[in-house]
């Protein structure tokens, strides 16, 4: 059962930092794939698999001050934030060294990268299947450029050679 | 020969469809029964259980955004040199077809259909928006009628639909902070609903809208230009009145606590059906075993989701009112009757004792007391919701086609209105966490729950 600690858990077992709402979501979205998440739903939005309950989850652990947020802007204005875990000792878990795994992969991804695999992975299993990458490039198309594409593509390889969840 | 049609509507009056292929085409999909099946789903779903007038349909919503669409494109045709008729085509008919996919009382539905694919049902799509692409793509009326109309038309519609960020101008007209379904959805919801809250000058807006080229960057990566639409510095203070007339609509009308607590009791209901129906109990419910509802929860097809609308919903109430299921039977009961639970504004409670971390921590007490068995399975039912003022589906979007832009003072250039209004800049995302209590008893505990925190 997620709760706010498990944002500080995903930050910490990311390197204590993690950048970005995207990431953070995809991150949540894959350790759920994978079979060791936290028990979080994930629903489509426009920047594929989303977890309202995660959103809340980070509020809520910031407001703890289990993590802090600093909030930076890009070179063309846009606003993003940085997670940095402040919450100490956590109880261990032993699903963490899996975990720490799976994000060390996503972590050489960037996060357009993770949310092409995100949506072709939420898809095949919303019923597209084997149509799942042919539709995440119809809804994606500004952001599918071929390179983006092989490496999505590469990573989900990745976490299924580490064993991904149904 | 084609004729052209009228339709009376209280916020833009005479809305026309001409006789040209595209508004024959436009009106043919009205007459759909995908369409037709809107009038049966409210705009506000439970919100007319707070006020009474909000009663209007999706039916004429979806009529009214067409018609603004029509009037965005007819601005970006008059004032964009190359302006591409086509592509408008596409962004009025994605207006008009955008909401099709809402289920009955939309958003109680939702969280409904989240939990059946959580639970790996065969129902597969949670959001409106995957429904609406699917009678887009489907073997569906609307489907053949788009089809028809251009090949590859309901492919475009679909994509402008599905696309995350708007790709070009045309798609702003589709989704972005000035997009045609908020232009007609702040003005007919409020007028709908009684309250004066929202009241913006549409007319001064778009008697100020310019196409202009803009920079477009993507995440951290510039683009280019691309033309947008762009306020001209006139429509400083009417633009400021619609984002904060729409934020206001949230805590007024869209998160009021009565719809919110009528909508979770409703997904509570929903929950105990489909948990029935795995327990092999499902003539406790009182429905009939080929109920549209049962068939939904078995199925979770599309067809089965287009039998589902308002309507059938409260119908069902009467059936189940008579169940043997004594948790179906209560809600059901209570939602008939509007004998609703209260709500506990919990967050607004603790807003002066201790703030978002006194709700946190209200929160992990709650979880903690429901493993204990403190309450019963319908005793209490939580809410979250959250709204940021001037933001697109819950992430930041730097993308200039989602924003609201207004002409720079010495006319060079322009500025998303965040950046040059205090007003707007200085509106914060707001959460809200409530819950709704069965009775007095779990009101009382509930309220325990709240000291030290």
């Amino acid at each position: 059962m997620a709760d706010a600690e498990t944002v500080a858990r995903i930050i910490r077992l990311n390197g204590g930092k993690l950048i970005g709402k995207t990431r953070l979501q995809k991150s949540a979205y894959f350790l759920e794939a994978l079979g060791v998440g936290f028990e979080l739903d994930f629903t489509y939005h426009h920047y594929g698999p989303y977890s309202e309950e995660l959103e809340y989850l980070a509020n809520d652990a910031r407001a703890l001050d289990l993590v802090d947020i600093d909030w930076r802007r890009s070179s063309e204005g846009a606003k993003y934030a940085i997670y940095l875990d402040r919450s100490g000792d956590l109880p261990k878990d032993s699903k963490d060294a899996r975990r720490v795994e799976a994000l060390k992969i996503l972590g050489q991804y960037s996060s357009t990268e993770l949310e092409l695999a995100a949506t072709a992975d939420f898809l095949a299993r919303s019923g597209y299947g084997d149509d799942a990458w042919e539709e995440t490039e119809r809804r994606k198309f500004s952001k599918t450029s071929p390179d983006w594409v092989a490496r999505a593509q590469e990573l989900l390889k990745r976490l299924e050679a580490g064993g991904r969840g149904d | 020969m084609p004729k052209p049609q009228r339709i009376r509507d209280p916020i833009h009056d005479l809305i026309e469809f001409g006789v040209d292929d595209f508004e024959q085409m436009a009106w043919s999909l009205l007459e759909t029964p995908e369409f037709q099946r809107l009038r049966r789903i409210r705009q506000l779903g439970f919100s007319e259980l707070v006020f009474p007038g909000a009663t209007h349909s999706r039916f004429a919503h979806s009529v009214g955004v067409f018609h603004t669409a029509r009037q965005l494109a007819g601005h970006i045709g008059a004032k964009l040199a190359g302006a591409d008729r086509r592509r408008a085509e596409t962004a009025m008919a994605a207006a008009l077809v955008h909401d099709l996919g809402h289920g009955p009382f939309s958003h109680a539905f939702e969280a409904f259909a989240k939990k059946l694919v959580k639970a790996k049902k065969l129902v597969k799509k949670v959001r409106h928006e995957e429904w609406t692409i699917d009678i887009i793509r489907g073997d569906t009326n609307v489907g053949r009628i788009l089809e028809k109309f251009r090949p590859g038309f309901r492919e475009e519609v679909a994509q402008i639909i599905a696309a995350p960020t708007p790709q070009d101008i045309y798609g702003s007209i589709v989704s972005s902070q000035f997009d045609a379904d908020r232009l007609d959805y702040v003005r007919r919801d409020r007028v709908m609903s009684g309250v004066y809250h929202g009241v913006f000058d549409c007319s001064w807006l778009l008697a100020n809208l310019e196409v202009d080229d803009v920079p477009l960057a993507r995440d951290d990566e510039p683009v280019g230009t691309v033309p947008a639409f762009v306020l001209s510095r006139k429509a400083f203070q009417a633009a400021e009145a619609y984002v904060l007339g729409l934020f206001h609509l949230y805590f007024t009308v869209y998160f009021h606590k009565t719809t919110r607590g009528a909508e979770k009791m409703l997904t509570a209901l929903l929950l105990r059906l489909d948990e029935l129906l795995r327990d092999g109990k499902s003539p406790d419910c009182g429905l009939r075993g080929d109920h549209p509802i049962l068939r939904f929860i078995k199925d979770g097809t599309l067809d089965q989701y287009l039998r589902l609308d308002d309507f059938v919903i409260w119908a069902s109430f009467e059936e189940m009112a008579g169940a043997k299921d004594p948790i179906v039977n209560e809600l059901a009961t209570r939602l008939r009757e509007r004998k609703l639970y209260k709500a506990i504004d919990v967050s607004a409670l603790l807003e002066h004792r201790g703030g978002a971390a006194a709700t946190a921590r209200f929160k992990a007490k709650l979880a903690e007391a429901r493993r204990a068995g403190a309450f019963g399975p319908i005793d209490l039912l939580e809410d979250s919701a959250t709204r940021n003022p001037y933001q697109r589906h819950g992430f930041e979007t730097p993308e200039s086609l989602s924003k609201v832009l207004i002409r720079l003072s010495d006319g060079t250039g322009c500025e998303d209105l965040r950046d040059c209004s205090n007003v707007v800049e200085a509106l914060e995302e707001i959460t809200i966490f409530r819950v709704y209590v069965r009775d007095d008893e779990a009101r009382e505990k509930a309220m325990k729950l709240m000291e030290g925190v």
